[in-house]
């Protein structure tokens, strides 16, 4: 029987590593990300979960024996965000390189200066191009279950990448919702044993690892990387149809709500989309065709599946918690790239950045600028005291 | 480039499934090292300071293995007796 318990985003995340049997989990705390690892410790010494939690003295040190021990073959959790993720940035890279599927929980947090504790996918954004697959959730339920698709995902023969699943902090980490918790057995199942072959640490068979290359060689290892992302599409739908099967609820590669027949559409991502699809339900009751497309991979980005789910949309706004100062927010290039050549305008906001509240009549006031055909191909700071 | 393995032949992330043995670095030599057996008072210096494991021991000489030496001259740095000396094979430009 599967139990349903009062979760916040934290524990959720905590009670996904457990359930799918991670072995080592490397960390250094740091605020919101903390709870997670007192959960994990709880776990541990209940002698409900049979896992080596080892302190390290950095966040880098975190990552950097997270490959260690992902290359001697174990399954790795560990989780960060803000400065921490940032800290970890060089290791990111050495992960995906060498193709250890580590799984980590970033707790996306606003990174300084000024100083802010407050949720931001700044944190996240930061690393979009490190090759590490980066799934963005909604709500606890989906923090739990996507913890635990995770590992199937990266651990994938055909994707063999670290992955990153992302939630914000406070709204998720420190909020408190009825989590469904699978059962133990089932999810160990699902998720099957990890058995690497590619790149493992065994002096019977040893291997170069990390060796130094020519010109010859990076190109050819980037690229596989690029093959492993753009086989992640594929897995991602594959594992996101499986866990339906077995446990009920799906999750893709976008959530799109009330699109199918929408003129008007909000792209956005996290917990945005939760007030927005409120927003919605209001606006169809008014007879307002609008919709609400929430990316939930971000890397890889499904540029296909987006353009098919807004092939009778008018215009697309986009709202980013991120911002790229002499650029834009990262959602809003990224769907101007995919809806490049289909002539649907697309209008960028940027909002809630550290932490500021983006209300329902925030998206309201989004969707009146899209209906009204105002300031489209251009981006506004919602809430900015001008 | 075309001797080089494609996309597909390569493994996900190691150049090759085999240990540094058979990353051979002599060739990336351009000088000669030689040891003066009767300098040498066999402190194993060498042998425990070369970075490629180059310098070996058999029937109680020191050998050089010339598959590995890459001629950095850490050994004759770390050699007490100055009984190592570097010969330049190849002009540098
Ligand atoms: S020159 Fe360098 S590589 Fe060659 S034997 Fe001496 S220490 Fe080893
Ligand atoms: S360091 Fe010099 S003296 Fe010592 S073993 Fe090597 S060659 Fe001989």
């Amino acid at each position: 029987m599967n139990k349903i318990e009062l979760l916040n985003g934290n524990e959720a995340a905590a009670y996904g590593a457990m359930l799918s049997g991670a072995e080592i989990i490397p960390v250094y705390p740091i605020t919101p990300q903390t709870p997670l690892i007192h959960k994990i410790s709880e776990f541990i010494a209940k002698g409900e979960f049979d896992a080596d939690l080892i302190h390290l003295e950095s966040d880098q040190s975190a990552l950097a024996a997270a490959v260690g021990a992902s290359l001697g073959g174990a399954r790795v959790f560990t989780a960060t965000n803000s400065q921490g993720l940032l800290y970890m940035a060089e290791v990111c890279y050495y992960a995906s390189g060498l193709r250890v599927p580590i799984v980590m929980a970033v707790i996306n947090r606003a990174v300084s200066s000024p100083h802010s504790r407050y949720p931001d996918h700044s944190d996240a954004m930061a690393l979009k191009s490190s090759h590490w697959i980066q799934l963005f959730c909604e709500t606890n339920q989906e923090v739990l279950d996507t913890a635990i698709q995770m590992f199937r995902i990266c651990e994938d023969r055909r994707v063999l990448l670290p992955g990153m699943f992302s939630y914000e902090s406070y709204l998720l980490s420190f909020t408190w919702e009825n989590v469904e918790v699978p059962e133990q057995e089932k999810v160990r199942k699902f998720v099957g044993e990890y058995n690497p072959e590619h790149i493992i640490l065994d002096p019977d068979d040893p291997m170069t690892i990390n060796a130094p290359t020519t010109p010859d060689y990076l190109t050819e290892f980037r690229y596989k990387q690029k093959i492993a992302m753009d086989n992640a599409l594929k897995v991602i739908r594959e594992v996101g149809k499986e866990f339906q099967r077995e446990f009920g609820r799906f999750y893709g590669l976008i959530d799109p709500y009330r699109v199918e027949d929408a003129e008007f559409v909000i792209a956005t991502m996290g917990t945005i989309a939760s007030t927005a699809k409120e927003v919605v339900d209001e606006m169809r009751a008014e007879g307002k065709k609008v919709g609400v497309l929430r990316i939930r991979s971000f890397r890889p980005f499904p540029r296909e599946e987006v353009k098919k789910a807004l092939k009778s949309a008018e215009a697309v706004a986009t709202i980013d918690r991120n911002f790229s100062a002499g650029s834009n927010g990262a959602l809003y290039d990224e769907m101007r790239s995919a809806l490049y050549n289909t002539g649907i305008p697309v209008k960028g906001y940027i909002a809630g950045l550290g932490g500021r509240n983006v209300s329902k009549n925030d998206i309201r006031e989004v969707f009146e600028d899209l209906i009204q055909k105002e300031r489209l191909e251009e981006i506004s700071w919602i809430n900015l005291r001008g | 480039m075309s001797n080089l393995p494609s996309v597909e032949e390569l493994p996900e992330a190691i150049i090759a499934r085999f240990g540094t043995q058979k990353a051979k670095t002599g060739n990336w030599r351009t000088n000669e090292i030689e040891i003066d057996q009767d300098k040498c008072d066999f402190c194993m210096r060498c042998v425990v300071f070369c970075p490629d494991g180059a310098i070996k021991v058999s029937e109680g000489k020191l050998k050089m293995d010339l598959d590995y030496c890459k001629g950095c001259c850490i050994c004759i740095e770390e050699c007490p007796k100055n009984a190592i000396k570097e010969e330049r094979k190849v002009e540098l430009p």
